[in-house]
């Protein structure tokens, strides 16, 4: 069997396909091409959405470090929480910029690759999110009490308290790395948490990674084909 | 008469080339409600990016690339089995109850079907555009790849599509003489 041979089939089950497909212009018209959102623009509406929720807390946590600049206590948590929303506004600004930069028009493998660099950013930034946020809880605490309600957590608590808390943190990270790593695999009913898990256990970054290789192979080929004729 | 707008002239386009998303999806797509989100998904990314269009060229080598794209991506989804877009009832292709067929083209369009889900998703795509008798500089300005490139990617692929079916034929032979 040669691929000629079904070459030749499926030129003519082209032909039988002209009788026997209609395109639906009255649901085109109707809902499609109105209403329906392709999925890269979910996804970039749903980052436009991190953005100005992380832009606001930026905002409020600049006006908050203005005030207390003078009181190292309150200033560390402040500086740690605003560095951490900073990282997650250029992660966002980044994604949207390059969302923004596809063009579904162009070559298959510059496009691919695209997709699969913007995955990989995703895929970090909801790592790293998802690993350091047990650690911001406790600044996150500090600074809003003390911005919301004027509680001075220090007073109310005390250090040896807070202290705990960050201990804690580590070990939620650690018990997270673990679970990921255990159940990425087994969490089929909930398609959002396999994905959360896969990306902290790293699999969606190997996966990401495996798939811009073989783009590379597969633009490269061509050489390498070359070298192993040269080799032998 | 009025001029057609821009979306009568994309739908008389569409319709011309519908069966781009048809044999994409199907390449894509084993499991049916799939193939309609993919075909949901490259009709609204066709539409999507069809302002970017420039009508010197083909609209058919745009369209491949813009429904290859998409089926890749889809392909590649973790969440595709979560998402339907699109009630089960109503379909952007609508398809007659059966393609009347030859018993024999049957068998080889299922051979073909099995070959093309042992490929991967970026060989897959230069089997789809080879098969729809594409020339080497159309699969490579589609692909992003060189022409050298295409010929020696197919010649690959013909080679193991070759070797695939020798071995088939071997097992077939020793099953049957076990049997006798």
């Amino acid at each position: 069997m040669e691929l000629d041979d079904l070459k030749r089939s499926w030129e003519e089950y082209d032909r039988k396909l002209d009788a026997s497909i209609r395109l639906n212009t009255r649901l085109l018209h109707g809902s499609v091409l109105g209403k329906a959102e392709t999925a890269l623009k979910r996804l970039s509406r749903l980052l436009l959405v991190d953005l100005l929720l992380s832009l606001g807390a930026a905002v409020w946590l600049g006006s908050f470090l203005w005030e207390h600049a003078a009181e190292a206590r309150f200033l560390v948590p402040a500086v740690t929480l605003h560095l951490f929303v900073i990282a997650l506004v250029i992660a966002c600004i980044r994604q949207i910029v390059s969302i923004s930069q596809v063009d579904y028009g162009a070559p298959i493998v510059a496009i691919q690759k695209r997709l699969e660099l913007l995955q990989v950013e995703r895929i970090r930034t909801t790592k790293w999110t998802l690993l350091l946020a047990p650690l911001v809880w406790t600044p996150l605490f500090i600074v809003t009490l003390k911005g919301l309600f004027g509680v001075d957590v220090y007073a109310a608590f005390g250090a040896v308290w807070l202290a705990a808390n960050v201990v804690f943190g580590l070990l939620v990270i650690a018990v997270g790395v673990w679970i990921s790593r255990r159940y990425a695999g087994r969490m089929e009913r909930s398609s959002l948490m396999q994905r959360l898990l896969r990306d902290i256990a790293g699999h969606n970054l190997t996966a990401a990674t495996a798939f811009l290789r073989s783009l590379s192979q597969f633009e490269d080929e061509e050489s390498r084909a070359g070298l192993t004729t040269r080799c032998t | 008469m009025s001029k057609p707008t821009g979306q009568d002239r994309f739908l008389i386009l569409l319709d011309e080339h519908k069966k781009i998303l048809f044999k994409v999806a199907s390449s894509y797509c084993r499991n049916a409600a799939d193939r309609e989100d993919l075909v949901q998904e490259m009709v609204l990314q066709i539409w999507r990016s069809f302002h970017r269009y420039d009508d010197r060229h083909r609209f058919s080598t745009w369209m491949y690339r813009v429904a290859l794209n998409v089926a890749i991506s889809f392909y590649r989804s973790e969440t595709r089995r979560s998402r339907t877009t699109v009630p089960a009832e109503d379909s952007i292709l609508e398809i007659a109850a059966k393609v009347p067929e030859s018993a024999a083209l049957e068998d080889d369009l299922l051979l073909l079907q099995r070959f093309i889900e042992q490929l991967d998703e970026l060989d897959r795509a230069l089997v789809i555009l080879y098969l729809d008798g594409n020339r080497y500089d159309t699969i490579a300005e589609v692909l992003g790849i060189s022409e050298t490139n295409v010929g020696t990617k197919i010649s690959r692929i013909k080679e193991r599509l070759r070797r695939d079916w020798t071995a088939h034929l071997r097992k077939e032979h020793s099953t049957w003489s076990s049997m006798t």
